[in-house]
């Protein structure tokens, strides 16, 4: 009975010796891009009138290895690791406040292998910490990573679509590739990173010219699953050493509620996006990193609980298990 | 049991002395709170830890850099308040003395755990002595003041706001009218001496100012709001008076003068209190008094009766201090130019009989009508007699230094001697003295000085209490603070406050002992480990003339000329 339980091990290499991996959440499949949708005229806009104090949220997660696995299932190995990712929003209204922080914590294994729910104790055994199954069918060293950041990534846009009925806006870290087709609320993708480029050359141009609180038109993205309107924006100035796309952001909203909606969203974004950038002196991500989202992933970050802590329950677990 | 007001921080160290507590939402602590915690122990026992809070803090968490604050007020950080609160732990029931454990909640205490944070509750005579800051008595114990265990008190602070004289009679209203000294309270003295300004001129008279929340203070320390009900009021002679009229400033009623008979000043040795300035402290010049105040003791014994006023000098009968300063330093009485106290003291050197002679004339211009030797009336009318009545004024404001000086060691030195004679710690009699460091500096000697030392460290068993004021202890004589059992702090000048003889305040009290109001003091007393902070109600007596309630018929000289 026992040889048939996978047996689980820690992989030697400890979780920060990992190269980064990028793990791309822009999907890199060719995408049609239309940039007449909202005017013929490829210039920038720029939506006047004062940010309003309407109720925004901004939407983000962090996550975490905390140990990568090799699991021993009879004669092949499986990679796998434990991870912890925290989710939440900061909802502005009169003021700033973090809400709605969840802690998820998966045992991510390939090769479509399901482990039992996987219980850390820590100290003396009053609390602990519990790691849910979840299966990626690839069997690489990559698999892991992927399933850990789409768990995440699920959870912020199941909190978005919830927060969108609460709000004005909610604009959610990363593009919006797992909000649901149903999702009709307004949720608009903050992508910070530009690494890969949606117009053509003739129309990049156009970018390191945008001021602060100008944006592009809208443009339509054909993508496979679903089309979105995407326009950038910039929301801030980078400095003199700063590359000239430095500041300048790209937003996309889903194309169901139509043309109007989404330029609605668009001006919206062009009003009140620039007052939270954040500066150089406090982020070196700025000025992308908006203030809120790097507290709230200051927060989110500390909810994960102390990473030491965790590795010595985990490796506890094992000891004893090993021991057995 | 009272709800919550917050947990033990775990992100501090927790220690068996002090710890930090978070305040929760919706909840508050403040300055001289007392809070309580239980901690459980392994074996099921648990600890309980009782403290007063002495630091409290606010800042933004979530929130990194000083400019944060502005982001957070504009609604683009987000941050929360946190509010925490340092305990001085005062008390460990068992004494097991473990850190309080991180997260367990943190009450007020209130009631009889409140008596027990504080020691009350082993206090068998509890003497009020103040209110805390949320409304409820703060105590002392009377053995330490009784001279069961302890004894005397030192007041120190500035001038004008420190409020010490006015403390120092609320603390005598208390142990007069508390019942903590029970059958012996009717029984027992105080001898005030009035130093400057005439607020103690007024004890006896009830203050027209008193406000009816005053007078709720005074019922929350279970005292009556009345002024003090036996008093006379002692001032010096007027200078040249015959009549032995008194030298009265704003009061004019109930005062009866003082002075001292010749025949007293040199029997019972007063003498010396002439010579007690600062400069005078050369044991030459000592040395010359007692030789001078022994011939003359002779010289008293052997003409006139006991009773006599008056006493003669080799056949010259001395009437007034002119005379005696005259008939001891006269250089023309013999031949060879020698005055009679050069004679007397002849081993000394010439030098110090000449600094004698010469601080005697000086003494006689400003002490020489508080001595005479006729027109004394009905002596005891005018002798300084405590026993007559609970509380005795010494009126000295308007005399020069060496005269206060002269009546503070005199009044002192007698009444002591009357205490040694008795033998018996009861009557028990307390002194009150503002200005301690002109009567008993830290440098030098002096016979005040020696009479006060002699106070504070035999007073105890022969029951007289010294209530010493002054504006700075590092000023007075060491021994006399180290031996005041109950140590009171009002406003003091901030670099005195960093001074060791404040060694008892915590840092924070250091702080709070620059921004005290009128009123408000810190006391130190010898069974809490952690100084208090009181409030004394407004005095139910007046302390200026403005503050005599007018009496019904002065009330109505104006009826007449009313509109109604």
């Amino acid at each position: 009975m026992r040889e048939k339980e996978p047996r689980i091990r820690l992989d030697p290499w400890a979780a920060e010796y990992e190269g980064a991996i990028q793990i791309g959440d822009e999907g890199q499949e060719p995408a049609r891009v239309d940039i007449r949708v909202e005017s013929s005229v490829w210039a920038a806009v720029h939506p006047t009138g004062v940010p309003s104090s309407r109720a925004i949220a901004f939407v983000d997660g962090v996550r975490r290895i905390e140990h990568r696995l090799l699991i021993e299932d009879g004669s092949r190995t499986v990679f796998g690791l434990l991870g912890s990712y925290g989710v939440g929003a900061t909802v502005i209204e009169e003021t700033a406040r973090v809400a709605h922080e969840a802690i998820g914590r998966v045992a991510v294994t390939g090769a479509g292998l399901r482990l039992a729910p996987f219980e850390a104790p820590i100290g003396d055994g009053e609390i602990g910490v519990v790691f849910d199954p979840v299966a990626e069918p690839e069997n690489t060293p990559a698999a892991p990573i992927e399933g850990l950041q789409k768990a995440m990534r699920a959870s912020e846009a199941g909190l978005a679509e919830r927060l969108a009925a609460e709000v004005t806006v909610v604009f959610l870290d990363g593009p919006l590739t797992y909000v649901t087709a149903a999702a009709r609320g307004p949720v608009v993708g903050f992508v910070k990173r530009l690494l890969r480029t949606y117009l053509d050359p003739a129309a990049s141009v156009l970018l390191p010219r945008l001021e602060v609180g100008e944006r592009t038109p809208l443009f339509l993205v054909e993508a496979a699953r679903e089309p979105r309107y995407s326009w950038y924006l910039r929301i801030g100035e980078g400095r003199p050493i700063d590359s000239a796309l430095t500041g300048i952001v790209r937003l996309e909203a889903p194309s169901g509620p139509g043309l109007d909606a989404a330029r609605d969203l668009a001006d919206l974004s062009a009003r009140e996006l620039p007052r939270f950038a954040s500066d150089s002196a406090r982020d070196p991500r700025a000025p992308q990193n908006l203030v809120p989202i790097g507290a709230l992933e200051a927060r989110l970050k500390h909810l994960l609980g102390d990473h030491a802590v965790i590795r010595r329950a985990i490796e506890t677990r094992l000891h004893e298990e090993a021991a057995a | 049991m009272s709800p919550p007001v917050g947990r033990v921080l775990g992100t501090l160290d927790a220690l068996p002395l002090e710890f930090w507590v978070g305040v929760e939402d919706l909840q508050y602590l403040q300055l001289d709170d007392v809070v309580e915690v239980t901690t459980p122990l392994p074996d099921g026992t648990e600890v309980r830890l009782y403290g007063v809070v002495d630091l409290v803090r606010a800042r933004h968490e979530g929130a990194t850099f000083d400019s944060d604050v502005f982001l957070v007020e504009k609604g683009i950080l987000p941050a929360t308040v946190a509010h925490a609160a340092h305990v001085r732990v005062t008390r460990v029931e068992p004494e097991i003395f473990v850190p309080p454990r991180p997260g367990q909640p943190v009450r007020r205490a209130v009631g009889e755990r409140r008596d027990q944070a504080l020691f009350f509750d082993g206090m068998e005579r509890r003497l009020p002595i103040g209110l805390s800051r949320d409304g409820e008595p703060v105590f002392a114990n009377l053995d330490f003041l009784d001279g069961s265990r302890g004894a005397h008190v030192n007041i120190s602070g500035i001038s004008g706001v420190a409020t010490k004289t006015s403390y120092a009679t609320f603390l005598l209203h208390s142990l007069f009218r508390s019942g903590a000294l029970g059958g012996e309270a009717p029984n027992t003295h105080a001898i005030v001496f009035n130093v400057k300004g005439e607020d103690l001129l007024f004890l006896d008279q009830p203050n027209a100012r008193l406000t009816a929340p005053a007078r709720e203070d005074y019922g929350r320390l279970g005292l009556p709001a009345e002024a003090f009900d036996s008093v006379q009021v002692l001032a010096p002679v007027r200078p040249g008076s015959r009549e032995r009229l008194p030298a009265t400033g704003s009061r004019q009623k109930g005062v009866a003068s003082f002075f001292w008979t010749i025949r007293e000043v040199v029997t019972e040795r007063l003498l010396r209190f002439l010579f007690a300035e600062a400069e005078d402290a050369s044991s030459q010049l000592s040395f010359v008094v007692d030789l001078i105040e022994a011939r003359l003791v002779a010289e008293a014994k052997a003409s006139g009766g006991p009773k006599d006023p008056w006493i003669e000098v080799e056949g010259r009968r001395i009437e007034t201090f002119d005379t005696l300063v005259e008939t001891l330093t006269d250089r023309d009485r013999d031949a060879e130019e020698r005055s009679l106290a050069e004679l007397w003291a002849r081993s000394a050197a010439p030098g110090t009989v000449a600094a004698f002679e010469r601080r005697l004339r000086a003494a006689a211009r400003h002490v020489g009508h508080l001595i005479r030797g006729a027109d004394v009336g009905r002596r005891e009318e005018h002798a300084l007699e405590w026993r007559r009545t609970q509380v005795s004024v010494v009126d000295i404001h308007a005399l020069h230094d060496r005269a206060k000086r002269f009546v503070v060691g005199a009044v002192l030195k007698r009444m002591f001697e009357q205490k040694e004679s008795l033998g018996t710690a009861r009557p028990l009699v307390f002194v009150v003295l503002d200005e301690l460091n002109k009567y008993a500096p830290r440098e030098g000697s002096g016979p005040i000085k020696e009479v006060l030392l002699d106070i504070s460290e035999r007073g105890r068993s022969l029951g007289v209490v010294l209530v010493g004021a002054q504006q700075t202890a590092s000023e007075v004589e060491g021994r006399i603070v180290a031996n005041a059992a109950l140590r009171v702090v009002g406003r003091l000048d901030t670099a005195e406050a960093e001074r060791s003889e404040y060694g008892f305040l915590p840092a924070a009290a250091r702080g709070r002992a620059g921004i005290l109001k009128p009123g408000t003091m810190i006391v130190q007393q010898p069974e809490i480990p952690t100084p208090l902070l009181v409030r004394f109600p407004f005095p139910a007596w007046a302390t200026r003339k403005t503050e005599v309630a007018a009496t019904v018929a002065e009330a109505d000289v104006f009826k007449g000329f009313r509109d109604d």
